[in-house]
């Protein structure tokens, strides 16, 4: 069932509906890109070929290759490290649903909008306090600076994400699969053969998700002096000043964002329809040998430490440090700016992201739309912010560019991709006989989608709200190159405060971006659970 | 099929919902018709649980007044977020000097003066994806008057890019020539000077260093010194600076011992700092504002001038440098504010502020870390550290990056 089919038993022609929707989707579309066609049309009509002609060279360089394997390689380690621990410490987590330790998802959630840097630093400010004898020991084992250190880094900084992400899919695993299996054999089993294939899709999309992440960010390995490609695409751009050469040199990463997302994509696509949005409590607990109870334990640790270490220096930081409060009241104003743009940003996202995701649910194969919608997920922050700088002196219109309208639609282009695939996998939940029936007795098209098929998409427009809500307040690169003067945004001071050396005045600010991100992510969550509770009364 | 279609249309005008009007509605188009009752009331069953669950779903608001309600917040945000108080002189500026320093700085110019200064601040974490980048790609319709930068490479870069109209600020007449353009494009102001930051705890004395090349003598571990990437920032200028002075060849191979000894190549000069400071690192080369503002915390850290004897180069002098956008839209609250920057006055703030340490006027009193301290500068002028900008780059990036 398309929601086109919806427009075919009513008053509307069939035809002109059908152009009024691919109308739509070309503005969508062309909204989407316009960071992007405003990068590459200043580069057909006016670039430097001889720029050009040198980052071809460079890109085939045997160098670059070389960076570029030896990124991919260290990326590939830290998300295969962060998935192992998260998998084993979500699964422990969900295991204890109903117990009070199932409450360490909150603290999870409090570190997903922590700054990978500041995870870094703290490492590197723990060990630095560390005993010598720890130091020489840990230093035999793994040097203090290098490759090595960077990747655990990394991935403890993903670690929040990725144990996120592991529990979300947990929870929207149907408990009466587990509850019958359960009946049969062993939790141990039971583990490695219904719940881990089940889950797999999932943690394969989020590995995905993560690589992409990971291959973008440079901020951990530069601290312990490890060179990664893309800090080699921001030489690139320091040294020529110059749009197209980073553009090209983000070639190979766009490529593999684009492969790497679509694959993800495609192992959702299949699961979708077996998931239901409940939240499983096991009426027993789950029985393993102590053996693999200790793994599960021990991952459990490591997430649990990370979590009180990180918000424990924060706190502890901005208690003890001078300037915390001061930085505070001169902040409230980048606070409430802030939090406008992420308003905008959350409410304007969705029309479009409704509009991405019906094209992709119609879509059996992933094919061009997919790519499409997901190309954006790859284009450095630094060049969507230069783009767009390139649309507003075209437009040139300063009740837009003088407002929030820009920064918005710096976040909106950058992580609509995120809203059209929870959208799109809320849409796979819906059963298409609701939507029949609607059909049945609604009186004209817009009562079916006023009151039938947007009411059944409340959860997936919520969480596609929150989630693009908490991606802009952590937006930095392109909202940079697009703030109106005499604006900031509470990221922006994070960042030169982080570069000034003032911890308290960082952690202070650390500390209200985590408060700001809990109540949008636990508003989104009592919203959720009402309107599952509307909707499946009574069921777990 | 077609005597249920006709009963659906019959249905949607029936109000009340009972099951018996229901039955003997659908009863009656379907006299004439081949349905078997029984048929018929199973049907009518599976409508009326359709129906119920239909029903619960549509007792909600209607989304509609949701979406109002949502399009109404949108519209408050976007015109909060345009809200400004209305002010017949305003100034918008560009800056390159750390928030912490800047901000203070430019609301004391909107205090005294009235003028409402419009600020946007650079970020280390863009390196130089930032504002340079940003004036030149909004080079046709500029919203920036004024740009105030802490270093002067990327002044000059702008004014070769066209983006920067000359103008002679009226405090300016006891800076020295050479840290002026000549064609009043850009102005210099108070500065920074590249230094080693020390610490001393636990270390012999032959060890602290006295000059670049100290950095390879190999007399302590090259992991525990320290440089910031020099792609980016004042360490980029400073490699300019060697290239000019030593020559390409010279400063690659400096540049490339560096590397391949394992000097400790991290992110910024404030890194460097707070190696140094937790003795990860027992020195490292940063700025004398990063170094001056930890100084009195710790007994043990010792700022050292690199290259000062007699025949050795001096060190990097780094000026502020102030300079007026070409085709900025409020050009003489631009020049109040070129004018109030570049003043000695504003040099002795600074330098209380602690965002510079020395003043490029004679008469004025450097920073209270930097007294009693020699600082012989490099024999070099800005120009021409600014033509190894980006030949530098190029070189370091082969080397660092690749």
């Amino acid at each position: 069932m398309t929601s086109l089919s919806l427009f075919k038993y009513y008053h509307l022609p069939y035809p002109v509906v059908k152009i009024l929707f691919h109308i739509a989707t070309f503005l969508s579309l062309l909204i989407l890109y316009c960071p992007l066609l405003g990068l590459i049309v200043p580069l057909i009509t006016g670039g430097d070929v001889e720029i050009f002609n040198q980052s071809i060279l460079q890109l085939i360089s045997p160098a670059t290759i070389l960076l570029l394997t030896r990124s991919i390689f260290l990326s590939s380690l830290s998300v295969l490290i962060a998935m192992f621990i998260a998998y084993y410490a979500g699964t422990w987590i969900w295991m204890r649903n109903g117990t009070v330790l199932s409450s360490v998802r909150w603290l999870v959630i409090m570190l997903i909008p922590v700054p990978a840097y500041i995870f870094a630093l703290n490492v590197s400010y723990v060990l630095s306090y560390t005993p010598s004898l720890i130091k020489v020991s840990w230093g035999v084992l793994s040097p203090i600076q290098g490759w090595t250190i960077s990747i655990l880094v990394q991935a403890i900084a993903f670690l929040p994400l990725a144990t996120g992400i592991v529990i979300l899919s947990l929870d929207l695993l149907d408990s009466s699969i587990i509850d019958s299996a359960r009946m049969f054999q062993s939790d141990r089993c039971i583990l490695r053969r219904v719940i881990l294939p089940l889950i797999s899709p999932f943690l394969l999309c989020g590995a995905g998700i993560l690589f992409v992440l990971s291959i973008t960010e440079y901020t951990i390995p530069s601290l312990f002096s490890v060179t990664v490609y893309s800090m080699g695409i921001f030489a690139a751009y320091s040294a020529t000043n110059d749009p197209a050469s980073s553009l090209i040199l983000s070639l190979p990463i766009l490529g593999i964002t684009v492969f790497l997302i679509s694959w993800s994509a495609s192992q959702l696509k299949n699961t979708f329809q077996n998931f239901a949005l409940h939240s499983y409590t096991p009426v027993s607990r789950f029985i393993l040998p102590l053996q693999v109870r200790l793994v599960y334990l021990v991952c459990f640790l490591v997430l649990l430490i990370e979590g009180f270490f990180v918000i424990g220096i924060l706190v502890w930081q901005a208690m003890t440090g001078r300037g915390a409060l001061q930085s505070l009241l001169i902040s409230s104003g980048d606070i409430l700016y802030t939090l406008q743009i992420g308003i905008i940003v959350a409410v304007v996202s969705l029309p479009l992201a409704l509009i991405f995701a019906t094209k992709l649910y119609k879509r059996e194969k992933i094919g061009i739309y997919w790519i499409l919608i997901l190309i954006p997920l790859a284009i450095p922050a630094p060049l969507t912010g230069i783009g767009l700088i390139s649309v507003m002196q075209c437009l040139n219109i300063s009740l837009l560019s003088d407002s929030a309208f820009f920064p918005a639609l710096a976040s909106i282009t950058r992580f609509i991709p995120f809203a059209a695939l929870i959208l799109f996998a809320c849409m796979k939940q819906i059963n298409p006989d609701i939507l029949h029936a609607g059909q049945v007795f609604g009186k004209n098209l817009w009562i079916i989608i006023n009151r039938i098929y947007l009411p059944l998409l409340i959860p997936g427009l919520l969480a596609a709200a929150g989630v693009m809500l908490v991606f802009s307040v952590g937006e930095l690169g392109a909202t940079l190159l697009v703030l109106p003067p005499g604006s900031s945004t509470i990221t922006i001071r994070v960042y030169n405060y982080l570069h000034y050396g003032g911890s308290a005045s960082v952690a202070a600010l650390c500390l209200v971006t985590i408060s700001i991100i809990m109540m949008v992510v636990t508003t989104v969550i009592v919203l959720l659970k009402r309107e599952k509770e509307k909707l499946y009364p009574g069921k777990r | 099929m077609l005597s249920l279609s006709v009963f659906t249309v019959q249905y949607q005008r029936v109000r009340l919902f009972n099951r018996a009007v229901i039955c003997n509605s659908v009863y009656k188009f379907t006299l004439h018709s081949n349905f078997n009752k029984n048929d018929i009331e199973k049907i009518i069953d599976i409508i009326l649980v359709t129906h119920k669950f239909l029903e619960e779903v549509m007792k909600k608001v209607s989304i509609s007044v949701i979406i109002g309600i949502l399009i109404f917040i949108v519209c408050i945000a976007i015109i909060a977020a345009m809200w400004s108080p209305s002010s017949s002189r305003e100034v918008v500026v560009y800056t390159s000097v750390d928030q912490v320093f800047s901000e203070p700085i430019l609301k004391q110019f909107q205090s005294d003066t009235g003028i409402v200064v419009k600020p946007v601040f650079d970020v280390e974490a863009a390196k130089t994806t930032g504002l340079v980048n940003r004036l030149i790609a909004e080079k046709e319709n500029p919203r920036a008057d004024i740009f105030w930068s802490g270093e002067f490479a990327q002044t000059i870069l702008l004014k070769e890019s066209d983006v920067l109209t000359p103008y002679f600020p009226s405090n300016a007449s006891d800076i020295p020539d050479n840290y002026k353009d000549a064609e009043g494009y850009w102005t210099g102001t108070g500065g920074r000077a590249r230094i080693f930051l020390v610490n001393t705890a636990g270390i012999p004395s032959d060890v602290i260093p006295e000059n670049l090349n100290d950095m390879l003598s190999g007399k302590i571990s090259p992991e525990k010194i320290g440089i910031a990437q020099p792609l980016f920032g004042t360490t980029s200028t400073q490699a300019a600076a060697l290239y000019a002075y030593l020559g390409e060849e010279k400063a690659r191979s400096f540049f490339q011992s560096i590397k391949d000894t394992g000097v400790r190549v991290v992110d910024g000069n404030s890194v460097v700092r707070d190696m140094v400071v937790r003795g990860e690192l027992v020195y490292g080369l940063t700025d004398t504002d990063d170094a001056c503002m930890i100084l009195d915390e710790n007994p043990d850290l010792r700022i050292i001038v690199p290259d000062q004897k007699e025949g050795e180069m001096g060190t990097l002098v780094i000026p502020n440098t102030v300079a007026l956008i070409k085709g900025g839209s409020n050009p003489s609250e631009a020049q109040e504010l070129a004018d109030y920057l570049v003043s000695k006055e504003a040099e002795v703030d600074f330098i209380k502020r602690g965002w510079i340490q020395f003043s490029l006027r004679e008469e004025v009193k450097p920073a209270t870390c930097m007294e009693n301290k020699l600082v012989k500068g490099m024999d070099l002028s800005l120009e021409e550290i600014y033509q190894y900008f980006s030949p530098s780059k190029d070189d370091l990036s082969k080397i660092f990056i690749q």
